[in-house]
């Protein structure tokens, strides 16, 4: 599956105060280096604009320790929420350099703390990023991964820096002009190899893809991919009773998609008027799709008056889609306008959507039958929604 | 004890919300004839591929008669001509021949077959053993070959399996899917890859976040269930 082409998202690059003395702390223009010259006890909370993006397996920063202070207090990680209290913020992680303990709290009270690391002074690299495979933070020390907590609270998490103590100050590296101290891509291209080993793992009986291929086949009546599929694939695999595959009117369906396949719009209509009247009197929406395509072979062949008047015959009834309308609409444009390009309708004109309009005159002749009436959509289509979905869910979480 | 589950109140997906997000998810048409074309490639129906090529207009990723060398191999395979499979693989890509754990395992059942039980000893540790280090799936396959040797005179000798018809369909499959790799790089059909990476990020769901979800486990129905507490 091609992943639907999103916005990219943005990225974190620069630090910006969000809490604590602002009269005692200084971001430098670029927003990559900070410095609190306040008392100790108050302090400065440092996060940047945009949370850690979703979209890949690993996030990480690093930061420069220009000045450990007086106390050495740094603390480094990622939060939730633009929230400051008592020189903390809520739902975050940290690794803490005077300490060397990296402590994570959920904002529900609980705090967990992991077990001390190497402490870090004036003049180390501290790096923290998020492993998206074991769904934990981890933490870094002159490029040596220095310990790792769980993540126990949900995204979007934003790097962010405290600063406790008088003279603290830092340079942040968010990676791209400057490298990191820390091989990441090596740590990013492991998560890769450990992803795809533990998913190459999985055992799955071949039956289960055969099954989909087949089921889908049979829906949108590719009978004869489907016969030379069977007999070749019943050698390999024995497929459960439980699935045995419904061939409810499947020439039938294979007649009509070659008709439509090869712009016998006339010959398909016929067709779908004389077997399955209730399509056409109901106005089924293959039904209507039948009648663009009608439309857009007529634009083809350059009858556009022939288009038109076909066009202007009433379909009000169709037109209360507003999916349909919009159909509908850009049947109408490819003859109303100078050129096909002008239109924005072009995309008419390809073999893509003979095979929508065919896919679904498929799925409107399945619908007609009794027994199965009630069923889902396609298996394999159903399959894949599940997996757009389930992966969104778990990048985002 | 995962301290995300221990610590992190639950939230719950309705079905209904589910749906909803199901039914946004924008599924084109040729994406999955581009599945199934590549899965009819990956596997060798060469047939059934040109029929669905005719029907769908999709274009297979490979030239179709670049095929052949592949499907000759896999029948001399299936046809139980294991020296006519090698000569044609050596002159296709003799790096299999080295490194096709599978291929090698028929060739030990051969001479457990041929009762050359010196002969057969001898190759499962020099040739088979090898290939097998670092992958247990591989060393119990090994262990069950090589547990015929002591128990092929038993009438319910367990890995008996391994002299039906069904061994060289499954040497078969293993030798296609490595010439198939080392040709295009792909392991296997996308289609069976994005099944199992479906299974994963289930999984990764339910272990390591808060999100109570409606879960797919038979994909045959498409059905969705939520997975009990």
């Amino acid at each position: 599956m091609e992943e639907n082409e999103e916005e990219e998202e943005l990225r974190p690059t620069a630090l910006y105060t969000v809490g604590g003395s602002d009269e005692f702390t200084f971001v430098s223009p670029d927003g990559l280096s900070g410095q609190y010259t306040g008392p100790d006890h108050d302090g400065v909370v440092l996060q940047t604009e945009n949370p850690a993006p979703t979209n890949c397996l690993a996030y990480y920063f690093e930061v420069h320790i220009m000045n450990a202070g007086e106390k050495g207090e740094i603390a480094i990680g990622f939060s939730k929420e633009h929230i400051y209290s008592e020189g903390y913020t809520v739902r975050s992680c940290a690794y803490i350099g005077n300490s060397g303990l990296i402590c994570s709290q959920n904002g529900d009270g609980d705090r967990t703390v992991a077990k001390a690391s190497d402490t870090y002074t004036t003049g180390d690299l501290v790096g923290c990023g998020i492993d998206s495979v074991s769904q934990e933070f981890f933490f870094t020390k002159n490029g040596t991964i220095v310990g790792t907590i769980p993540r126990q609270f949900r995204r979007p998490v934003y790097p962010t820096i405290v600063l406790h103590s008088q003279n603290e100050a830092v340079t942040v590296n968010f990676g791209g002009q400057i490298a990191f101290s820390f091989d990441f891509e090596h740590f990013e291209e492991s998560l890769r190899v450990k992803k795809e080993r533990e998913i190459e793992k999985i055992s799955m009986s071949r039956s289960i893809s055969h099954g989909l291929v087949k089921t889908y086949l049979l829906r949108y009546g590719y009978e004869d991919s489907f016969r030379a599929f069977n007999l070749a694939a019943s050698r390999h695999t024995v497929i459960a009773q439980e699935n045995s595959f419904d061939e409810y009117e499947l020439h039938q369906r294979k007649k009509l998609r070659e008709l439509i396949m090869t712009a016998e719009i006339d010959d398909a209509i016929a067709a779908l008027k004389d077997r399955y009247p209730q399509l056409i009197e109901g106005g089924s929406e293959a039904y209507f799709l039948l009648i663009c395509q009608k439309i857009v072979e007529l634009v083809r062949k350059g009858a556009i008056a022939e288009a038109k008047s076909f066009g202007n015959q009433d379909f009000k009834d169709f037109r209360d889609s507003s999916l349909l309308k919009n159909l509908f609409d850009d049947c109408s444009a490819l003859f109303e306008c100078e050129t096909i390009e002008e239109s924005g309708a072009a995309y008419l004109l390809g073999e893509t959507q003979k095979n929508i309009v065919a896919a679904a005159v498929s799925e409107a002749i399945l619908s007609t039958n009794p027994a199965t009436r009630d069923q889902q959509s396609a298996s394999l289509e159903r399959v894949l929604r599940q997996f757009e979905a389930t992966c969104s869910l778990y990048a985002r979480e | 004890m995962n301290l995300l589950l221990q610590e992190t109140p639950k939230i719950v997906v309705t079905s209904e919300d589910w749906e909803s997000k199901l039914s946004d998810v924008e599924i084109l048409i040729e994406d999955m004839n581009r599945l199934v074309m590549n899965l009819l490639v990956a596997e060798g129906y060469r047939e059934a591929a040109e029929k669905f090529k005719e029907e769908s207009i999709t274009m297979p990723e490979e030239d179709l008669a670049s095929m052949n060398e592949r499907l000759e191999v896999i029948k001399a395979i299936e046809s139980r001509n294991l020296e006519d499979a090698i000569e044609k693989l050596n002159a296709l890509n003799p790096e299999i021949i080295k490194t096709s754990f599978h291929l090698h395992q028929q060739m030990l059942i051969e001479l457990i077959r041929e009762k050359k039980t010196e002969e057969a000893v001898a190759f499962a540790q020099e040739k088979l053993a090898p290939l097998a280090e670092e992958n247990e799936a591989l060393q119990r396959e090994l262990e069950k070959t090589v547990c015929i040797l002591v128990t092929e005179g038993l009438p319910n000798c367990p890995s008996r399996e391994l002299f039906h018809n069904s061994q060289w369909i499954r040497t078969a499959s293993h030798v296609n899917e490595a010439i198939h790799t080392s040709q295009t790089g792909e392991k296997g059909p996308e289609l069976e890859r994005l099944l199992k990476e479906l299974i994963w990020t289930q999984n990764q769901l339910d272990e390591k976040t808060v999100y109570v979800y409606p879960r797919m486990n038979d994909f045959s129905t498409g059905q969705l269930i939520y997975r009990p507490e």
